[in-house]
């Protein structure tokens, strides 16, 4: 299952994606990277991201 | 797949029926087949140019193919996909139509791709399929293959992937657990990339090494150059202190992705 975390640091920040709980990348906010358009299109299928611990 | 700037900025008049951009490559199927692929335009509303490809068996054989400019085609002058040029050695017929015209434009859908395949080459057990020398050229002739230096392709590979050792940071938490860095990317990414392990890291500072329990990175900032970066997962570093990422025994990386 794919979930995704927000983490931030001095008011940025990253997204953290997990397959199976298995860390997979750390995703920048560009709308031209291919996996921030997969995180958003997550997003628009109702999904929410888990804040960090 | 190609950048839509390096289609707009080509010099093919790809709104005009009378310019072309021609593509050439050598390939080889040890079954013999007719394939067909396509051109497929992105932007805008998304075109196609479904082409035949015949191949004897286990013959290297010379594919020429020319696209014509079309009045419908659009490719923006931005850094995101404009044209993927489909070489499929199979696509069943959830994705093909028999009616599907060759050599020319039409909208892309779904469900009509290109025409239905022969399935022979993917019946085939240990089938094989080689291609090279791949070019893509405006004007309506190939021209002989540009060769480049090893250096020159593997620069123009960085801009969509990267591998780094990352090598000087500096324990950043009070829990000792993680590392603060920056990342300098070789060449210019595509975009900013996404940041990840291809396992976990292992870290000397104060002359302990150590290696996180879980891979985990996360990546700040808003260049595709530089990235500030956050290493965590480790345990028992001093914060302050200096921090080196070392070649561990599976020599685990940092990747760097800025893909199509």
């Amino acid at each position: 299952m794919i979930t995704y975390v927000l983490n931030s640091f001095e008011n940025q920040q990253c997204i953290q994606k997990y397959i199976d709980n298995q860390f997979k990348g750390a995703i920048p906010s560009d709308p031209t990277n291919t996996d921030y358009q997969e995180y958003l299109e997550w997003l628009a299928e109702g999904n929410e991201p888990l804040p960090a611990d | 797949m190609l950048e839509a700037q390096d289609i707009a900025n080509s010099g093919w008049d790809y709104t005009n029926s009378n310019s072309y951009i021609t593509l050439s490559m050598w390939v080889r199927s040890s079954v013999a087949q007719t394939f067909y692929w396509i051109a497929h335009s992105l932007d805008g509303t998304a075109k196609r140019y479904p082409f035949a490809v015949t191949l004897a068996a286990n013959t290297w054989t010379k594919v020429e193919q020319s696209f014509p400019g079309n009045a419908s085609l659009t490719f923006d002058d931005n850094n995101e996909e404009g044209l993927r040029l489909d070489c499929g050695l199979y696509w069943g017929t959830t994705f093909t139509t028999s009616s599907v015209p060759l050599d020319q434009w039409g909208t892309h859908t779904y469900s009509e791709r290109t025409r239905d395949f022969d399935a022979t080459w993917a019946n085939t057990t240990n089938a094989t399929f080689d291609m090279t020398g791949v070019q893509l050229e405006v004007g309506s002739k190939a021209t002989p293959f540009e060769h480049e230096s090893y250096g020159q392709t593997l620069a123009k590979c960085q801009r969509y992937y990267q591998e780094t050792i990352f090598t000087n940071g500096q324990a950043g938490n009070s829990a000792g657990t993680n590392v603060y860095g920056n990342l300098h990317t070789i060449v210019s990414m595509r975009a900013m990339p996404t940041v990840a392990l291809n396992g976990p890291l292992e870290v000397n500072s104060s002359g302990v090494n150590t290696t996180q329990s879980t891979m985990n990175i996360a990546s700040y900032g808003t260049s595709s150059v530089n990235r500030f970066i956050i290493i965590s997962n480790f345990s028992g570093l001093t914060s302050g202190k200096g921090a080196c990422i070392r070649f561990n025994a599976n020599q685990n990386l940092i990747t760097l992705s800025a893909e199509l």
